[in-house]
């Protein structure tokens, strides 16, 4: 069987260090998140992972392999064709545990772009007209919503590396995807929010964002069409 | 902005917060090549800086004109100039580029793909050929930087 050189960058709340795993595999057509399932089961039950659904839609299993962020779920070692493997938390976040990293500031930063629909509540429970949408108008925002807030943007981000107070590509892309949705209102809302030095003047075009994204959400050009939007002053997305 | 459970976590027997990644030195990772030229605009706008407001303006104003005058004829300074140069050229034409993204001129739209979809400006035509008309300035520069070296007047911005 192949030997398989996994190394690990660890972290156990006083010192990190990288730990060195030999592991046999039958094949290479499993994932990153199955070798380290395997590693923690027969080596070393120590071993930190956060991961759920295994099939890229929870977004918990993200971390950087090879230099890169990624899902581990969604990593098959058939891509990657060294024998050695570098798997290290994921950038820009502050670790708990190996490689389990604390995403709660995500999550902070998209509370503060308002991620729903903002519409008038009278109009809604008054009303019995139904609010219809065209497949023109889903077009517009249907690439951004398949969103799993997984970070993996957060990590890439250069930018979020420097200013931790910048609101982030999944923020930002997430502003656009609830502003351009046509049965929202909330425009005028988060264009205050977004329209900002922590917002979208931030960017500055490293577009890894979205080169990493799982889901090919591209919010690097989200993001740009938040900032033509403004410069154009308009009243919709 | 800090966490929620940071604060806990820290108090909770000491533990040390320790961020992954490299800070500053995470502009340095090659990803893609947007990510290069972000690097480079970086690099090359603090060059600019230091360069016309150090040593351009402070230097030669208030130390020694003299000397600036002397260093410039000499091959340390006139890769400096010559740098200064192409770093202009870098910082005007990805500048301009970045500007175009942003009031919505070079656009492309993600296209839907059942495995992985593709990035917007990775479909824009206009922004592949922009790319590559950078490609061929920097290539230019970088021939023309020794012969400007060797054979070049003295640069005064």
């Amino acid at each position: 069987m192949p030997a398989l050189t996994v190394k690990v960058k660890r972290f156990d709340g006083r010192k990190s260090w990288w730990q060195e795993y030999k592991v046999d595999i039958k094949s290479r057509k499993i994932s990153v998140l199955d070798v380290l399932l395997k590693i923690k089961e027969e080596q070393d039950p120590t071993l930190a992972v956060r991961y759920s659904c295994r099939m890229a839609i929870c977004g918990s299993c993200g971390m950087v392999i090879n230099g890169v962020p990624r899902l581990a779920c969604q990593t098959l070692l058939a891509e990657i064709k060294d024998d050695t493997i570098t798997v290290e938390p994921m950038w820009n976040h502050r670790v708990i545990k190996d490689l389990v990293v604390d995403t709660e500031p995500n999550f902070e930063k998209l509370r503060k772009v308002k991620p729903y629909t903002i519409r008038d509540l009278k109009e809604i429970y008054e009303s019995d007209r139904e609010i219809g949408q065209k497949p023109e108008e889903l077009e517009k925002y249907y690439n951004f919503a398949y969103c799993i807030e997984c970070g993996l943007c957060m990590a890439a981000c250069p930018v979020v590396a420097t200013n931790p107070r910048f609101l982030g590509p999944m923020a930002l892309a997430a502003a656009y995807r609830w502003s351009a949705d046509s049965r929202d209102q909330g425009w005028p809302v988060r264009a205050k929010i977004v329209d900002t030095d922590e917002g979208v003047w931030s960017c500055h075009l490293a577009y890894t964002c979205s080169a990493v994204c799982p889901r090919g959400v591209d919010p690097g050009f989200a993001i740009q069409l938040v900032k033509a939007a403004l410069m154009r002053r308009a009243k919709k997305l | 902005m800090s966490s929620r459970r940071s604060s806990y976590i820290n108090v909770e027997g000491g533990v040390e917060n320790m961020r992954a990644g490299r800070g500053a030195g995470e502009w340095f990772r090659l990803i893609n090549y947007e990510r290069l030229y972000f690097t480079i605009q970086r690099i090359s706008g603090l060059y600019m800086f230091f360069y016309l407001i150090f040593y351009r303006v402070l230097f030669d104003a208030f130390v020694s004109p003299s000397l600036v005058s002397s260093f410039d004829m000499t091959v340390p300074g006139k890769v400096l100039a010559a740098l200064f140069l192409v770093f202009l050229a870098f910082h005007g034409l990805n500048g301009f580029r970045i500007m175009l993204i942003e009031f919505g001129i070079i656009r492309g739209w993600p296209l839907r793909n059942p495995i992985r979809n593709v990035p917007g400006l990775r479909r824009s035509r206009i922004h592949l050929i922009y790319n590559v008309l950078m490609i061929i300035i920097a290539v230019a520069a970088l021939v023309y930087l020794p012969y400007l070296v060797t054979y070049g007047a003295v640069f005064r911005p």
